[in-house]
C-alpha cells in the first residue's frame, strides 16, 4: 500500500498489527505509546521524520478513543485534567524554546537522549522496587504503594495565595476538592505545578509525557490507578494534539498512515481500557514498570548506534526490541484477561 | 486522492494541520462510538440468549418455590459483585 506523504510503500498488514499493540498498551497503561509508533514505522522503512509526526499524531487519535472508553468505566477525572493543561501548555513551549537553544549549542541531541535513559531506567526501577516492597515482601492491599508519607504532604501543602479576588464575584478559594481522585481539598498550585513539570520534561524529551505522568498521579498524589491512567490519557489528549500540529504545521505527518493505524488502535483500545478492571492495580504498576525498563534499553541501544561508528544495525535491534516487548505483553496481557474470566465464572457457581 | 494530500500538505500549511487533526479527531470519535455500540448490542444479545436458555431448562425442569428463590437469591449476589467489580468500588449496589 503506498502512503503518498511518506512516499513510502507498507503492506497494510504491519501498520494494522502495530495499530492494535499500542491501542492495547494505551487503554491499559494510559500512555500514548510513541516510543513504540516511532521504532515500529521506523522499521517498516518509514522516514524517521514522518516516523515522529505520524507517531504523535496517533497518540492523538489512540488518546481520544481510550479516553472515551475509560470515561464510561468511571476513570477520568476530567477536573484534575483541566487543572494539569492549564500548566502543561506554557511548559511545552518553553521547553521548545529550551531546546532550540540546546540544539544552537550543539549539545542537545546526546543531552537529552542521556537524560531519556537515566530518567526512564530509574523510573522503571522504582515501579519494579515498589511492587517487590508492598506486594512481595510485606503482602499490603492492591492500592498501597511505598510513597503514603509524601503523598499525605502534597496533598496538605498550603501555597499562598489561599484567596483570589476576582471583580463582581468577590474572593475565589484557591483549594479544589477532587472526590472522583479520592481528595477532599488541595491546593490548585498542586496539580498545575505538577502539570507545567510534566509539559516541560515531555517538551524537552520529545514525548507525550503519558510515561511519566501515570507514575506521578499515583505515587504523588495518590490517584487510584485506574483512574491515573483515564486522567493521564485525558492529559495526552492536549499534549498530542499541540505536537501533532506542530509537526502537521511543517508537513512531517502522513494521515492516511495515521488513520490505518488508529482504525486498528481502536481496536486494541477496548481489550486494554477493559483489562485495566480485570487486572489487579499491583500488577498494572509492575508491568509498566517492565514496559518502561525496556524503553530504557531501546533507547540506550539508539544512542550507542550513533555514537559508536559502524554499528547501525544496534538501531533496529532496539525498534525490534520495543515491538517484541509491546507484543509480548499484549499476549500476557490477553492471558490475564482470559484466566479472570475463568476465575469468575468459576466463582459464579 | 494521493494529489489532493501531497497539494494540500506542501500549498498550505495552516489548513494543512487543521485538516489532519480533524480527519484525526473525526475518526477518533466515530470508531469510538462504533465499537460501543456493537459492544453493547453483542453484550445485549448474548445476555438475552442466556435468559432466554435459563427460561427454557426452567420450563422443561420445573423447580419448587423454595428452590426458585434460592437460584434468584443467587443470582442477585452474581449481579452485585459483578457490578461492584465493574465499578471497582464498594459503594455501589444493584
Amino acid at each position: 500500500m503506498y502512503f503518498p506523504n511518506a512516499d513510502v510503500v507498507i503492506h497494510p498488514a504491519l501498520p494494522v498489527l502495530l495499530g492494535v499493540i499500542v491501542g492495547m498498551l494505551g487503554g491499559f497503561f494510559g500512555v500514548g505509546g510513541g516510543f513504540l509508533i516511532t521504532g515500529g514505522l521506523l522499521v517498516f522503512g518509514v522516514p524517521p521524520v514522518y516516523a515522529v509526526g505520524t507517531g504523535l499524531t496517533l497518540v492523538m487519535g489512540t488518546a481520544i478513543i481510550n479516553t472515551l472508553k475509560h470515561r464510561s468505566l468511571g476513570n477520568v477525572d476530567f477536573k484534575l485534567g483541566g487543572l494539569m493543561v492549564t500548566g502543561t501548555i506554557p511548559a511545552i513551549f518553553l521547553a521548545e524554546w529550551v531546546n532550540a537553544t540546546l540544539e544552537a549549542a550543539g549539545i542537545a541531541g546526546p543531552v537529552i537522549r542521556y537524560v531519556y535513559v537515566g530518567f526512564l531506567a530509574s523510573l522503571g526501577l522504582f515501579l519494579l522496587f515498589d511492587y517487590w516492597r508492598t506486594h512481595i515482601r510485606t503482602h499490603q492491599g492492591e492500592e498501597d504503594v511505598t510513597t503514603v508519607g509524601l503523598t499525605q504532604r502534597i496533598r496538605t501543602l498550603r501555597i499562598p495565595p489561599h484567596w483570589v479576588g476576582i471583580p463582581r464575584v468577590g474572593g475565589v478559594s484557591t483549594y479544589v476538592s477532587l472526590p472522583v481522585s479520592g481528595i477532599e481539598r488541595i491546593s490548585v498550585f498542586v496539580p498545575v505545578g505538577i502539570g507545567f513539570g510534566i509539559g516541560f520534561i515531555a517538551g524537552l524529551l520529545g514525548a507525550g509525557g503519558g510515561f511519566i505522568l501515570m507514575p506521578v498521579l499515583i505515587y504523588v498524589l495518590g490517584i487510584p490507578t485506574t483512574i491515573a491512567i483515564g486522567t493521564d490519557l485525558f492529559q495526552i489528549i492536549i499534549t498530542g494534539s499541540v505536537g501533532s500540529f506542530a509537526y502537521a504545521l511543517s508537513d512531517r505527518v502522513d494521515p492516511l498512515l495515521a488513520v490505518l493505524m488508529l482504525s486498528a488502535a481502536s481496536i486494541g483500545s477496548q481489550l486494554g481500557a477493559r483489562a485495566t478492571q480485570r487486572v489487579d492495580p499491583s500488577r498494572i504498576r509492575f508491568m509498566y514498570g517492565l514496559l518502561i525498563i525496556t524503553g530504557a534499553v531501546a533507547v540506550a541501544l539508539e544512542e550507542m548506534s550513533q555514537a559508536v561508528p559502524g554499528a547501525d544495525a544496534l538501531s533496529t535491534v532496539a525498534s525490534v526490541v520495543l515491538l517484541g516487548s509491546g507484543g509480548g505483553m499484549c499476549i500476557v496481557l490477553l492471558v490475564m484477561m482470559a484466566r479472570s474470566r475463568e476465575r469468575r465464572r468459576g466463582g459464579g457457581h | 486522492m494521493n494529489e489532493f494530500l501531497t497539494g494540500l500538505s506542501s500549498g498550505q500549511p495552516v489548513v494543512w494541520a487543521a485538516f489532519v487533526l480533524g480527519v484525526m479527531a473525526v475518526t477518533a470519535l466515530t470508531l469510538s462510538f462504533f465499537w460501543d455500540g456493537t459492544l453493547r448490542a453483542v453484550r445485549a444479545f448474548t445476555r438475552e440468549r442466556t435468559e432466554e436458555r435459563v427460561r427454557e431448562v426452567l420450563a422443561r425442569f420445573p423447580r419448587a418455590a423454595w428452590q426458585r428463590r434460592a437460584w434468584q437469591r443467587r443470582m442477585w449476589w452474581r449481579r452485585r459483585r459483578m457490578m461492584r467489580r465493574r465499578a471497582g468500588r464498594d459503594d455501589v449496589l444493584p
